[in-house]
């Protein structure tokens, strides 16, 4: 039976219609199957579940306490009994990944989340309202994407990290994630604003403002679910930076601080190690790579579902 | 249009006031100062007087506008971190070796990438799109000084063809630029090939399908054209983070360029070099976004500058 | 000196540790070809901002002062290429930065010191031929050898050192090494840290001034000072008509460089290399080198080894655990390295003691006897240092280390017991703690991780580690009141007399601890003037209470570890007098004999 796009009414209605009695599919499961269809998509898709998996399942799937030393057994190489090697104090290198996993998903979502409460409100506010607003959102905007995000991030962690109002910025993973947060919202706003602006133009706008909604209602009802898909692409594709932003910051020895550990605090010390101990910075890049192209995937492939114009 | 350009560039001077101002603000805001390397501590007639030296003892407001003042008069000042030189001097001789990276990384990255990005698009769901796709992303994910590390690894110490850093010599530059290419390139594939998919779905395009143009005029003449407007979204920024230098990169490789002040600055306290480099990037970034907006206007005169576009 | 690993130590890379073949210059030269014809034009890929002084400037020298043994490489080959922190090269004077020099190459060339140190650590005449000191120990004479010039033809006087340490006092200067004259030199405390209320003294009135004659330098103490002397290896000076005409940073650019030394400055490329040649015009001098010119590379630490597998470097010290684990698994590598005293670093944690919990003495204690040194050194040190139990390292004087040992030995069930008669059983309700780093190497992180997790095994304790820039770090450390609760730092010494050492830990220094016992102890000490071998003991007393008391736990004596490549020859790397071979302290400068104790092998690479 040929799919149809259902233009008006409900997918029972339609079914009763033409006594097809096969119910038609909504939008978001068109854009479903079509996202299926994508194996790459699809692959970053289940990628991004495991790693979740990981990351929250991380005290029992890890062999040891991330923080246990064994001097003793010190810098193995991978074997069965430590799959990813050890360190040179003796911690676990896969109790340590599995963590790191987890940090920097702890890190990445939060962080993303912290964007989008900043961001999406500013550009939400900025397209519908327009005038000053849009005017002052602009500025700030400007002023934000004109400063080197490397300085801003090290001014502001260097500043968090150092006792400014500690009972708010109290553990340096919060700290990390609240600057990250600050520091990359700007993108999701410039978007959402783009989106507003180029949907209220659009006819069933004024079709809804000529039956008499106000614009609160015109806001939630209309604009808000037809700016989400690209949204939706936007936010999957921001967590591949706040994970690499935390790795970067790790990096420069100021994000996470040992014993937590951060897969790009494990990468940046294994640096002089690259020539012996391979597996130390191997297997945390290969995780950071595994989360980033999961992500990025899935993105691309959400972006491409939810094209209304692909065939 | 040229009241358009007037009025950015004056927003541009605003702006450039405000993030000095924060940036200043924040400098002070953050505890320690420039002079604090000592084993032990020094007397306080001592501190006080670097301090004096440098004109650091009056309060955060009159150093600002001494500075912004003296910014007007094109005075930098001299940077901590190498009191022998200027601010100026120093930016001019750290600069032209991190463009001299920069040129040739961007030059290789945007035809590689965009002839990447090109196949996959063509070639859409194959094989060989979803190879180049894994393997441009892979380029973004693996930093760029564990890259730099193996190729130094294998060209340098293994195989011996290779220096494996300084500067001064032609040779200096392979490892570097290939090291740098790698994220740049895979961004550019990545982009080139949504932004392609996507217009080669269009409706204009099938429009002019339907009339029955040959592929390659569909592809050149209407793909081509639009096709450019994402690239100039997301691409032209790119340009000034390479120009801009990547520390790791100059810091594996040894060169002496402008990227490893950005966190030397900033850890060091070196006020006034960071106040010289956020407004330096400012105005790199004011400028790229200016004649991204102008590129617009003259890809597709249907866009406005203000208000409706697509998303970017 | 075997590897952590036992025999399952492979290395990846074969063939890493092959001799160099040329092959890097037939297919590198084919590629810069390439490069510079095909794309842009040979010219702009000249280094840019080359003065006049840059590549023509690699004159031949055709002799050294000494004459070349016979399987040195000829004069003009005579080339040392050290590398030095980026960072920290900004002069290279010690009257001007003593923190800003790239003292891990080679610095303080320019001009003789009053006395020097040969590898066993002995003091010999330098500038000065010979010195005393009065009965009362207060005033010392220099007699300044006479006949040494400036290479701007001006004679070296004791005028030159009465222009430097007044320099060295003047506040406005801020020179970033008062500290280490105060309370010894006359009227240098009141020059520089003037008393509240009381005016400040000008430079001009400190103890330092000419004698009878112009090459009589006269030194006033505050105190009887019998460690003068030895202090005074710190002394190399500006050139007063340098000072006037130029200004005190005559040495950063070759047009205006001075030197009555062996070498002069000759090339500085900003960030990238700084070049010192054999001064053509030193005369009267005491040093006689081979070396003909030494060239600094300027380079973050961590791409030393790289460059030192490609012999683009002689020499560095402190490498990086796995570098030091690749050059001991191959035999012909393993000769490279060698360990020496370097400056007896001390390596310890250290407490704010008038903060909780750290006030309590019992808690200190705990943390004591909670470190398996041993286990430390097996397993994370390796060459790299001995297990310390007190301050002072093994082979500095009045060091007792044997007799310390059994203070702050190892012994986790009382460390466990004194922690619960503290109040904290099994650390329970003790507060998660922050352990401060200051700028740490590879080795350092590994060492603070060790640590914190000994503590957390031992006594229940939760450490975090914080990886400070050094700024940050000594800013902290340094303010009244510190501002780092608990730490982890190394403190090597200044010159070669207990008392300096000791110093650290007197009241109103960079820790907080504060005990009127040991203050007394360690100055009545410093200025006792009689029988040596009491002056010892009156150390040793003032060193068990700093043990005893336990302001910080000491953990390790450095011996710091150098690779030298097998073309450096010399008497320098011969066996001191406890057969200990090394590059030792200070290095390859005026102020140890080190500079005319090394050659260049004719094995060498080529480097021009």
């Amino acid at each position: 039976m040929a799919e149809q796009t259902v233009r008006a009414g409900t997918p029972r209605d339609f079914a009763a219609l033409t006594g097809t009695g096969k119910r038609s599919r909504t939008n978001a499961e068109l854009a479903f199957r079509r996202f299926m269809r994508q194996k790459l998509a699809v692959a970053g898709a289940l990628l991004v579940i495991l790693l979740c998996l990981v990351a929250v399942f991380a005290p029992w799937l890890a062999p040891t306490h991330y923080a246990k030393a064994d001097l003793l057994a010190a810098n193995q190489f991978p074997s069965w009994e430590y799959p990813f090697g050890t360190d040179p104090i003796g911690y676990n290198m896969l109790s340590r990944v599995v963590y790191g996993i987890r940090t920097s998903f702890t890190v990445g979502l939060s962080a993303v989340f912290i964007s989008c409460l900043i961001g999406i409100p500013l550009g939400l506010a900025a397209g519908l309202r327009g005038g000053f607003t849009d005017f002052a959102v602009l500025r700030l905007v400007e002023v934000m994407t004109a400063f080197p995000g490397i300085l801003f991030a090290i001014f502001l962690i260097s500043v968090v990290n150092s006792g400014v109002m500690s009972s708010f910025f109290r553990s340096p993973t919060f700290n990390i994630t609240f600057v990250i947060g600050v520091t990359s919202w700007v993108g999701l706003c410039r978007l959402m604003r783009a989106q507003i602006l180029t949907l209220r133009e659009r006819e069933y706008i004024t079709a809804a403002r000529s039956t008499g909604a106000n614009e609160l209602q015109i806001a939630v009802r209309h604009l808000l679910p037809n700016a989400v898909p690209p949204m939706i692409v936007a936010v999957t594709l921001a967590m591949p930076a706040a994970i690499f932003a935390e790795a970067g910051l790790s990096f420069l020895g100021l994000g996470i601080n040992e014993p937590v550990p951060s897969l790009g605090k494990m990468v940046a010390d294994s640096g002089t190690y690259i020539q012996l101990y391979w597996y130390l910075g191997f297997f945390p890049a290969l995780a950071i790579a595994l989360a980033v192209l999961g992500f990025a995937f899935m993105g691309d492939g959400l972006r491409d579902a939810l094209d209304p114009r692909q065939t | 249009m040229a009241r358009y350009i007037l009025g950015r560039l004056i927003s541009l001077v605003f702006v450039l006031f405000v993030v000095s101002l924060i940036a200043f603000l924040l400098m002070h805001a953050v505890p320690g100062g420039p002079f604090d390397i000592t084993e032990r501590r020094l007397p306080e007639a001592t501190r006080q007087a670097q301090l004096e030296k440098y004109g650091l003892d009056k309060p955060i407001l009159v150093q600002y506008a001494r500075y912004m003042w003296n910014v007007l008069h094109f005075d930098f000042g001299v940077p901590f971190q190498s009191p022998t030189e200027t601010v100026t001097g120093l930016i001019a001789r750290a600069w032209p070796v991190t463009i001299k990276i920069g040129i040739p990384t961007i030059i290789i990255s945007y035809t590689l990438g965009t002839l990447l990005g090109f196949i996959a698009a063509v070639r859409q769901n194959s094989v060989l799109d979803y190879m180049v796709t894994t393997i441009a992303t892979l380029g973004l994910t693996v930093p760029s000084f564990v890259i730099a590390t193996w190729l130094i690894l294998l060209f340098s110490i293994r195989w011996d063809l290779l220096p494996s850093g300084g500067w001064g010599e032609p040779k200096d530059f392979i490892l570097p630029v290939i090291a740098y290419s790698m994220a740049p390139t895979a961004l550019v594939a990545r982009y080139t090939r949504v932004s392609l998919l996507e217009m080669m779905n269009a409706d204009f395009v099938r429009t002019a399908r339907a009339k029955g143009l040959s592929e390659r005029r569909v592809m050149i003449s209407h793909v081509g054209r639009n096709a450019l407007i994402p690239f100039v979204t997301v691409l032209l920024p790119e340009i000034p983070n390479i120009l801009t230098g990547s520390i790791f990169i100059e810091s594996v490789f040894r060169i002496p360029g402008l990227g490893r002040f950005f966190v030397s600055s900033t850890l060091s306290r070196d006020y006034p070099m960071i106040l010289a480099l956020v407004i330096l990037i400012a105005v790199l970034w004011g400028i790229t976004y200016l004649l991204t907006d102008i590129l617009y206007t003259l890809l597709d005169p249907r866009i406005r500058i203000y208000g409706s576009r697509k998303a970017g | 000196m075997g590897s952590t690993n036992g025999d399952s130590n492979e290395v990846t890379l074969d063939g890493v540790l092959e001799h160099r073949s040329t092959r890097r210059g037939v297919l590198g030269g084919a590629a810069a070809m390439f490069a510079a014809g095909g794309m842009f034009g040979i010219n702009t890929w000249r280094s840019s901002g080359a003065s006049a002084a840059t590549s023509s400037v690699r004159r031949a020298i055709t002799t050294s002062l000494q004459e070349l043994p016979a399987d040195a490489a000829p004069a003009e080959k005579q080339m040392f290429v050290a590398p030095a922190n980026l960072t920290t090269a900004k002069v290279l004077d010690f009257y001007e930065a003593v923190y800003e020099r790239p003292s891990d190459a080679s610095s303080d060339v320019f001009s003789e010191p009053l006395v020097r140190i040969n590898k066993n650590f002995e003091l010999q005449p330098a500038s000065a031929e010979s010195w005393s000191g009065s009965e009362d120990g207060m005033t010392w004479t220099f007699k300044i050898r006479e006949g040494m010039m400036w290479s701007d033809g001006n004679p070296v006087t004791a005028e030159d050192w009465v222009a430097t340490f007044r320099y060295g006092a003047d506040p406005a200067h801020a020179w970033d090494f008062t500290w280490f004259f105060q309370g010894v030199l006359k009227n240098w405390s009141a020059v520089v840290a003037p008393a509240e209320g009381a005016t400040a003294m000008t430079p001009d009135q400190i103890g330092v001034a000419v004698g009878a004659t112009p090459y009589e330098l006269v030194v006033t103490t505050e105190v009887p000072a019998p460690y003068l002397p030895a202090m005074l290896l710190y002394s190399n000076p500006l050139s007063k008509v340098g000072l006037e005409t130029t200004g005190p940073l005559y040495n950063t650019n070759p047009e205006t460089a001075i030197s009555a030394g062996p070498y002069i400055l000759t090339e500085w490329q900003k960030d990238q290399h700084i070049i010192y040649s054999k001064n053509e015009k030193y005369v009267g001098g005491t040093l006689k080198p081979m070396i003909n010119q030494v060239m600094v590379k300027l380079a973050a630490p961590d791409t030393w080894f790289t460059m030192y597998q490609n012999n683009e470097i002689d020499f560095f010290e402190a490498p990086p655990p796995a570098a030091l684990t690749l050059m001991m698994s191959d035999e012909t590598t393993a000769k490279e390295v060698y360990s020496g005293v370097g400056d007896f670093p001390t390596w310890y944690i250290f407490f704010d003691v008038t903060l909780a919990p750290f006030n309590d003495i019992k808690v200190r204690q705990a943390w004591s006897h909670a470190i398996d040194r041993d286990l430390l050194k097996e397993a994370v040190l390796g060459p790299n240092g001995t297990q310390a139990y007190s301050w002072l390292a093994p082979g500095f004087p009045a060091s007792q280390r044997e007799a310390m040992s059994t203070i702050q030995n190892f012994d986790p069930a009382m460390a466990k017991s004194l922690l619960a008669e503290a109040g904290f059983p099994d650390g329970k309700d003790f507060p998660k703690q922050q352990l401060w780093l200051r700028a740490p190497s590879p080795l350092d992180k590994t060492v603070a991780a060790a640590l914190a997790s000994m503590i957390n095994e031992n006594l229940g304790i939760e450490v975090e580690l914080l990886e400070k820039a050094q700024q940050d770090f000594t800013a902290a450390l340094n303010s009244k009141p510190t501002q780092i609760p608990l730490g982890y730092v190394r403190y090597g010494m200044d010159f070669l007399d207990p008392f300096n050492m000791l110093s650290v830990w007197l009241s109103g220094g960079r820790h907080s601890w504060s005990n009127p016992d040991y203050d007394a102890k360690v100055l009545e000490a410093a200025s006792f003037l009689g029988d040596p071998a009491e002056r010892v003991a009156m150390f040793q007393e003032a060193e068990k209470v700093l043990v005893t008391d336990v302001p910080g736990v000491f953990i390790y004596h450095g011996t710091p570890v150098q690779l030298i490549k097998p073309w450096l020859k010399g008497e320098f790397i011969a066996p001191d007098a406890n057969g200990i071979t090394s590059l030792h302290w200070p290095g390859f400068t005026a102020m140890s004999t080190v500079t005319q104790e090394m050659y260049i092998g004719a094995d060498a690479p080529d480097r021009s």
